[in-house]
């Protein structure tokens, strides 16, 4: 009798739970097979790789996680397609080359496999189900509106560009001359461009500083190298000059961090690689369970915050906050729950 | 060319004589040099009076120091172009002494002086491991550096995630960013490095072998010199001044950035040519190298000051090395005439 | 193992290039002072031969004797100090020294200080030694590729000549001159016999080897044919030595 009711009880329970778990689409963590790649070995992608990695515990699902050898699309094609043939059926991934990776996510979907970009979006149309990452206009906006505040809506600007050929440098050129049209008092005097290297961007923001030196009263980077390269020459200029040119940078390099802590440059946008790591992944999850993307919901934007001296040791915290936030989102926003 | 044959002996004094006689102007047509100081008066003199900031103390200082980043990475390549061989890896070279000094200063707490020893010592071991692959295995220096390229480049990144060193001492930043007599340090420097190069390739047998060695390899061996042991040198001399160049860098930035040097490559190749080293080996000059450095900067400088429109603005660097380059034809083309 | 009756003595040598065998078991003595004349058709081991003495080659087997001891020239320096210069059938200079630094490739003049170049003195001795050989080249800080044909070939024979060697082997030092060259090379080389130096001529053009030569030496195939005294043969028993 004993014997009996154990066995009823047992069969109603896993009946009850194969129910319940199938009703939400849940499957066992091992089930989920995502994958996710960055180009190169890089500050930026160690922390969208962090992201992940909290992900990770928060679900008990692992992902597999792979950096190439070479930031070439080949070389992007060759890793991805290794791991398609082991069975992976969703992928994170950073497009090499923003055209030629679509051809990649064509050959993935085309055997059902879902993929997601993640830090940077590839031309459109564009077989990949979702971008997450930096909206990078809003980016641009925000930080040459940080820049007029902190002039006083009052001066001159230099505008430093990274790569001209990278369609996001035009995008960015725009907001940045967008926000200055508003304040009549403000105005971009002088502009540098197609740079490479923290070494060129050395040379040729101080170059651009020496043509001006006298008018120059912010300067504004977009980009990752140039911000490091203006850092640099910024800090040197102020320890040596008595004049003190404003600034406002894009991303949180450790030199930039420490150059900020030590007063000697004013701001940098920190754009959020942790959520974009920690969200990309969540989304991949949600297209094996079942979920559709809503008809305007393909760029999912992981927020960025400014870092100044006074929130440099917290402003972490505020991006781990606003990833939450953006994962709560994501169902009203940008995804659909699977049907029953 | 036609030689009149003379039957008494000439003194030494005669012979002088007729070639001082062959006029000042011409004389100097015989030096490869002219061509390009030529040119490099003529862009002073342009930017002087077309820009009232070109020459302010701080614009001044400013070129002079990245004449002087560039002049190191020249006479790298320089080195070993000389000798009929190519050194694809001084960029990677300077790469991995710049992270080999951050790494000494900022993980080990060693001090600079220390760092900057082992640095120096990684430099010669990289050059030295060059050298060795081309001589003893006997591969050509396009492809072993080529491989070294990768194979240092990946040590770099193996070692620093990308990530850069930042606590180096400010102490370690006085040579990289202070000056005396209104000219950088880096600058002095640069002066004793391109006195060394002429003392060498003038003064000694080493340089005046690996001279030979570059016009006829046969030639040299069969005089009985060790041509091997030559390149081996010229290229353990290479990684050196690579790796200088990588400290020196370290010192201008104030941190140890791993993606150092990887532009150096085209620069040190053009400056190399620009300045008189045939690509096909067999000479130098270390006033061609100072002015190969020179025009290159002077023109991204002037460029900037002039406020050229930054979408041309590598349109107008060629066109400008290409008129450098022309005006040292027209002054090879005149020296052939000449016939002396 | 004495014979001072040579100054310079092959035994036995072999060399192959892979499959193919340049030099069979060839031997070749030298005399004191003498000048010799190796003649061969068209690859049959002569610059080869020549260049194992030099240490370009090395022998796969056989010995050389040097003034009767045993030498092992491994590489161009030993066989420089042994005393063994040789001018190369194309010449070898480097065209982009000039004439001192052509001259002096390899024992450049250094001085006490620092063991730096003496540029000046390597000058002024090239212009003795050129005006000694009777050389014409009128301006010593030329470079070597500005030279004509005939002045670099004085000039590869004069760095050969001019620091006291024993054994001066020549490879085709008159084939790319004219006649009036040629007449001056030959001049040079008895002048170098009379100071005592012994020397191996190396040259298709028979002529110039009767002219000048003590005993012809005959290559066929990579084998000693025969050695011949000049004064005792004819142009046309060498030649059917030959082919
Ligand atoms: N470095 C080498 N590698 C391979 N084969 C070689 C080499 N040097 C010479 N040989 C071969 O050895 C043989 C003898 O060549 P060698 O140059 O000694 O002839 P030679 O008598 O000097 O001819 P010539 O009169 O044309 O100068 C030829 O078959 C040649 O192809
Ligand atoms: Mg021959």
């Amino acid at each position: 009798m004993k014997k009996l009711s154990i066995l009823l009880l047992t069969v109603v329970l896993t009946t009850v739970f194969v129910w319940v778990g199938f009703a939400a689409g849940q499957k066992n963590p091992a089930e989920y097979k995502i994958a996710w790649f960055a180009p190169i070995p890089h500050p930026y992608f160690d922390a969208v790789k962090k992201g992940i990695e909290a992900w990770e515990k928060d679900t008990g699902i692992e992902v597999k996680k792979v950096i190439g050898q070479e930031w070439t699309q080949k070389n992007e094609n060759e890793n991805v397609e290794a791991l398609a043939a082991l069975g992976y059926k969703a992928f994170s991934i950073y497009p090499a080359d923003p055209t030629a990776a679509n051809g990649l996510y064509e050959e993935l979907v085309e055997h059902g496999i879902y993929v997601v970009n993640f830090g940077a979006k590839t031309t459109e149309p564009t077989p990949a189900s979702f971008y997450v990452g930096t909206d990078i206009r809003q980016a641009a906006l925000d930080a040459a509106e940080k820049l007029c505040e902190l002039l006083g809506y009052r001066g001159n600007i230099l505008n430093v560009l990274e790569i001209i050929e990278d369609v996001n440098t035009i995008v960015r050129d725009k907001a940045i001359k967008e926000v200055v049209a508003k304040y009549p008092d403000v105005h971009i005097i002088g502009e540098v461009a197609d740079i490479k290297s923290v070494e060129e961007g050395m040379e040729k923001i101080q170059n651009a500083l020496a043509a001006q030196i006298e008018e120059i009263d912010g300067v504004i980077c977009t980009g990752f190298t140039i911000t490091v390269a203006a850092t640099i020459i910024l800090s040197e200029f102020h320890e040596t000059q008595e004049k003190y040119i404003r600034f406002v940078g894009i991303d949180d390099d450790p030199s930039v961090l420490k150059a900020i802590r030590e007063g000697l440059i004013d701001t940098t946008v920190a754009q959020n690689p942790w959520g974009t790591g920690y969200i990309s992944v969540e989304v991949c999850k949600r297209l094996l369970d079942g979920w559709t993307p809503k008809p305007d919901g393909y760029s999912v934007y992981a927020g960025h915050v400014f870092v100044t001296k006074r929130n440099i040791d917290t402003y972490f915290d505020e991006l781990v906050n606003l990833t939450m936030d953006i994962g709560e989102g994501l169902e009203n926003k940008n995804m659909n729950p699977p049907k029953e | 060319m036609h030689v009149k044959k003379h039957n008494r002996q000439l003194t030494l004094s005669e012979r002088r004589e007729d070639f001082v006689k062959v006029g000042f102007l011409k004389s100097l047509l015989v030096h490869p040099e002219a061509g390009i100081t030529i040119a490099v008066v003529i862009l002073l003199i342009v930017f002087s009076v077309a820009s009232p900031s070109f020459l302010t103390a701080y614009n001044i200082f400013n070129v002079a120091r990245n004449v002087a980043s560039y002049a190191f990475i020249a006479i790298a390549q320089a080195l070993v172009i000389v000798g009929g061989g190519m050194n694809l890896s001084v960029g990677a070279i300077g790469g991995l002494a710049v992270v080999t000094t951050g790494y000494f200063i900022d993980v080990q707490g060693f001090s600079p002086a220390i760092a900057v020893i082992i640095a120096l010592l990684v430099g010669l071991a990289a050059g030295a491991f060059n050298g060795v692959i081309i001589t003893k295995i006997g591969i050509n220096s396009f492809v072993a550096t080529l491989a070294t390229l990768f194979v240092f480049t990946g040590i770099v990144y193996g070692i620093t995630k990308g990530y850069p060193y930042i606590n180096i001492p400010k102490s370690f930043t006085i040579i990289g960013r202070k000056g005396i007599w209104g000219l950088p340090y880096l600058f002095w420097l640069m002066v004793v490095a391109l006195g060394f190069i002429f003392y060498l390739f003038n003064f000694r047998r080493f340089g005046r072998w690996l001279l030979a060695t570059g016009g006829s390899k046969e030639a040299t061996r069969v005089s009985g010199v060790n041509v091997d042991r030559i390149i081996l040198l010229s290229h353990v001399l290479s990684g050196l001044f690579a790796a200088i160049a990588g400290v020196l860098w370290v010192s201008r930035m104030g941190s140890a950035q791993p993606a150092t040097g990887q532009d150096w490559l085209i620069i040190s190749f053009a400056i190399a040519i620009i300045g008189g080293t045939a690509l096909s080996g067999g000479s130098i000059s270390a006033l061609g190298l100072l002015m190969g450095s020179v025009i290159i900067v002077l023109i991204r400088n002037g460029l900037i000051l002039l406020g050229v429109n930054i979408y041309f603005e590598q349109t107008y660097l060629g066109l400008i090395i290409l008129l450098a380059v022309t005006v040292d034809r027209i002054r090879a083309f005149y020296y052939q005439r000449a016939g002396i | 193992m004495r014979e001072n009756n040579y100054t310079l003595e092959m035994k036995n040598i072999h060399k192959s290039f892979g499959g193919i065998h340049a030099l069979i078991d060839v031997s070749l003595e030298l005399r004191h002072g003498e000048i010799l004349g190796l003649v061969g058709d068209n690859a049959a081991g002569k610059s080869t031969l020549m260049k194992i003495l030099t240490g370009a080659y090395q022998a796969n087997r056989g010995r050389i004797f040097f003034e009767g001891r045993e030498v092992h020239i491994t590489n161009p320096r030993v066989s420089r100090q042994v005393g063994i210069e040789m001018v190369y059938q194309d010449f070898e200079l480097c065209p982009n020294l000039n004439v001192p630094a052509n001259l002096f490739l390899g024992r450049e003049i250094t001085g006490n200080f620092f063991k730096a170049l003496k540029n000046r003195q390597m000058e002024n001795k090239a212009v003795e030694i050129l005006g000694r050989l009777k050389i014409d080249i009128k301006n010593s800080k030329i470079k070597a590729n500005r030279l004509s044909g005939g002045q670099q070939q004085a000039l590869a024979i004069g760095k050969a000549v001019s620091f006291n060697p024993k054994v001066v082997i020549m490879d085709e030092p008159t084939a790319s001159l004219a006649v009036m060259e040629i007449e001056k090379v030959i001049d040079l080389i008895l002048r170098f016999k009379e100071q005592g130096i012994s020397i191996i001529l190396v040259t298709h053009r028979l002529d110039d080897i009767f002219k000048v030569s003590d005993r012809i030496f005959v290559l066929k195939h990579g084998r000693r044919v025969d050695v011949k005294e000049t004064s005792q043969t004819n142009k046309d028993e060498i030649i059917k030595l030959m082919f």
